[in-house]
């Protein structure tokens, strides 16, 4: 008992953030964390942590190691012809003055790849390296703003601290001719700072105030078509005058992207727990077909809003802010503000409850 | 069931965001997770340790205590989801907000056991390769190198093969309770299984390759920690080797419970999706709010 009381204790304490849904008292875990901002616009972020950001990383090393063995080649094609030509003049001098500038230049090279690589890139791109552009990440302050260059230096320079603690090879392997230097990175010590945070923040985080957020929107939901001729029907039969709440919208959204994977059955009794009262709302029959009402809503939302475009478009859901100061797009306002979703249509007649189709079953659906 | 009261969140996620949340979850849970670990792993490390741990003289041979590594690290493998059935049972207690004491925990344990010997110690060979390993020992070099180099990686790649197909039969066995034998209209555990197997094959398989890179990165790191700590509290360079077997087999062991968390989010994960229950929590609550905004 005492174990589940200070469990209790632990996760009551450790939730610091917000539930992400209305109605749900308990603090959840989760790795999605809710920011609003001074405007009162809320956005929801994915937030990468430590798994995920191992793949970026070893791609940032191999951009590393790809571009420093690139350079070194080519230095080594100049010293060849150069300091070839020079050799051939019998100024030895030369050609051995530019094998120890090559020296040199490459430890200085690997130096400044190593610690300012990941630096410069998220300042010059928007919080991203190579390795998180192509993972769809994305390096933000907490506050939800794009990082500054100092933010972005700290966070790269800590890494060292983070990948500790280090075993060495010599160590490892019994090769005692291994200097201690030569080493293998753990990353424990980031993985902890990780797994407390609940941002997933590495010490380099913590210090720089930042967070890597996830922006794949591959599983956003998409506009959805639908065979039975009876949702634009039954669509035009829903008042314009009914409240679509934004998470109303994207339930809805979330409904019909998952219709068709979790069979008739399943999708008729999830349909069922919200059909019942919106029939009530749109003064319909009790017994409506609860998931034509749902697709018809959909339909209501999304489609009928734009009947020209015949390509399937991502629907315009909130997604993180790019970089600085975060203004909503006109499709993006409309999402956010509820009242203006009928806003330009002209104003449909409440339909009577009597409707010449049957909607009392889902042909589509059967 | 109310998908309102869990303690994580119920939402789709893709299989590196549930190894995220599970490391963030085994640290608000690492008091019970570990005594739970212990509890039912201990047992098996011990006969483990027992059965093999004559290998470890390097005295005798070199060779055998390298040897002694992969025996240990095979048997371990194939009694990993057997030593984490305490951690299934606490992570479905706290993931419904029942009480997730050690008692109640073990209480469950005991009613479940013999389910859990059936599927994973005999159809997943974990109690084969336990017997392999009690025949061997104590005998000569030849044939504890053959045990550990052949007889138990064969053993336990084949018990590997039948649980990377189908990994979530400790959690189809305590939180859907199937019985073994198809009764009352209830699906057999063997039904289940294959029913929520077969329509997950592609998240069991990134389960799967996952689980296969950062298994042997994870053991390494916390390995690296017990050595870490040793150097640290015994003041010198390098730790103990007399030490090693203990501290690789406390890694593999956490290491385990780790991956029986990920095993149990993956499971939820693959419910949510089969069963819609993200969209099923979101319209539920759709529904309290236009009945309150009615209400007012």
């Amino acid at each position: 008992m005492a174990v589940a009381d200070s469990t209790n204790l632990k996760i009551a304490k450790s939730a610091k953030l917000a539930p992400l849904k209305p109605g749900i008292a308990y603090n959840q875990v989760d790795n999605a964390f809710r920011l609003t901002t001074p405007e009162n616009i809320s956005f929801e972020y994915q937030l990468a942590g430590p798994f995920r950001r191992v793949f970026p990383y070893v791609l940032d090393l191999l951009v590393i190691v790809v571009a420093y063995a690139a350079l070194v080649f080519l230095y080594w094609l100049f010293a060849l012809l150069v300091g070839g030509l020079f050799a051939f003049m019998g100024v030895f001098e030369v050609t051995e003055f530019i094998v120890a500038i090559g020296s040199a230049m490459g430890w200085i090279m690997l130096f400044l790849a190593y610690w300012f690589y990941g630096a410069y890139m998220e300042t010059y791109y928007n919080g991203r390296t190579v390795g998180k552009m192509i993972s769809n990440l994305r390096v933000l302050s907490t506050d939800g703003h794009a990082i500054d260059g100092v933010q972005a230096t700290l966070r790269n320079f800590f890494r060292g601290i983070d990948l500790m603690p280090l075993v060495p090879v010599g160590g490892l392997l019994e090769l005692s001719e291994l200097p201690p230097q030569v080493a293998i990175p753990t990353g424990v010590f980031g993985l902890i700072a990780m797994s407390i945070s609940p941002r997933f923040q590495r010490l380099g985080d913590l210090v720089a105030g930042t967070m890597v957020v996830n922006e794949d929107d591959s599983r956003d939901p998409h506009v959805q078509t639908f065979a039975d001729s009876r949702v634009p029907q039954l669509a035009e039969a829903i008042p314009s005058s009914f409240y679509v709440s934004n998470s109303l919208a994207k339930a809805v959204a979330a409904y019909a992207d998952h219709r068709d994977q979790l069979g008739i059955a399943r999708s008729g009794e999830i349909a069922s727990k919200l059909a019942g009262k919106l029939c009530e709302e749109f003064g319909l029959p009790s017994n409506t077909d609860s998931d034509l009402l749902i697709c018809s809503l959909y339909y209501k939302i999304f489609v009928g809003q734009a009947p020209e475009e015949s390509s399937a478009p991502d629907l315009p859901f909130p997604s993180a802010p790019p970089r600085g100061r975060y203004e909503p797009s006109p499709s993006l306002a409309v999402m956010l503000d509820p009242d203006s979703i009928d806003a330009g249509r002209p104003a449909d007649p409440i339909v009577p409850v009597a409707h010449p189709i049957d909607i009392s079953t889902n042909p589509e659906h059967e | 069931m109310q998908f309102d009261q869990t303690s994580i969140a119920i939402r789709e996620r893709s299989s590196l965001e549930i190894f995220d949340l599970a490391a963030n979850v085994l640290v608000r849970n690492i008091q019970p997770i570990m005594i739970l670990l212990f509890l039912n792993a201990a047992p098996l490390a011990l006969l483990d340790y027992y059965l093999i741990n004559w290998m470890t003289d390097v005295s005798f041979s070199y060779e055998l205590s390298i040897a002694y590594y992969f025996a240990m690290l095979a048997l371990i493998v194939s009694q990993a989801q057997l030593g984490t059935c305490l951690i299934t049972i606490f992570m479905g207690r706290v993931m419904f907000l029942q009480e997730h004491s050690i008692g109640a925990v073990m209480k469950d344990f005991l009613k479940r056991l013999p389910y859990f010997l059936f599927s994973q110690g005999i159809l997943r060979l974990a109690l084969f390769a336990v017997c392999a390993a009690w025949i061997t020992a104590p005998k000569d070099s030849e044939e504890a190198q053959l045990l550990a180099y052949l007889g138990l990686p064969a053993i336990t790649f084949f018990g590997l093969l039948v649980r990377g197909m189908r990994p979530f039969v400790p959690e189809v066995i305590y939180l859907e309770q199937t019985p073994l034998k198809s009764k009352n209209d209830l699906p057999s555990l063997s039904q289940r299984s294959r029913n929520l197997h077969m329509l997950a094959a592609g998240a069991i398989s990134m389960h799967f390759v996952l689980i296969l890179i950062f298994a042997p990165l994870l053991l390494f790191a916390v390995h690296s920690i017990f050595v870490m700590l040793d150097s640290m509290f015994s003041i010198r360079a390098n730790s103990q080797i007399s030490l090693q077997p203990i501290y690789v087999l406390f890694s593999a062991w956490m290491v385990a419970g780790f991956f029986a968390v990920v095993r149990f989010l993956t499971y939820i994960d693959v419910r949510i999706r089969q069963e819609g229950w993200s969209v099923d929590l979101k319209f539920r609550v759709e529904n309290t709010l236009l009945h309150q905004s009615k209400e007012s």
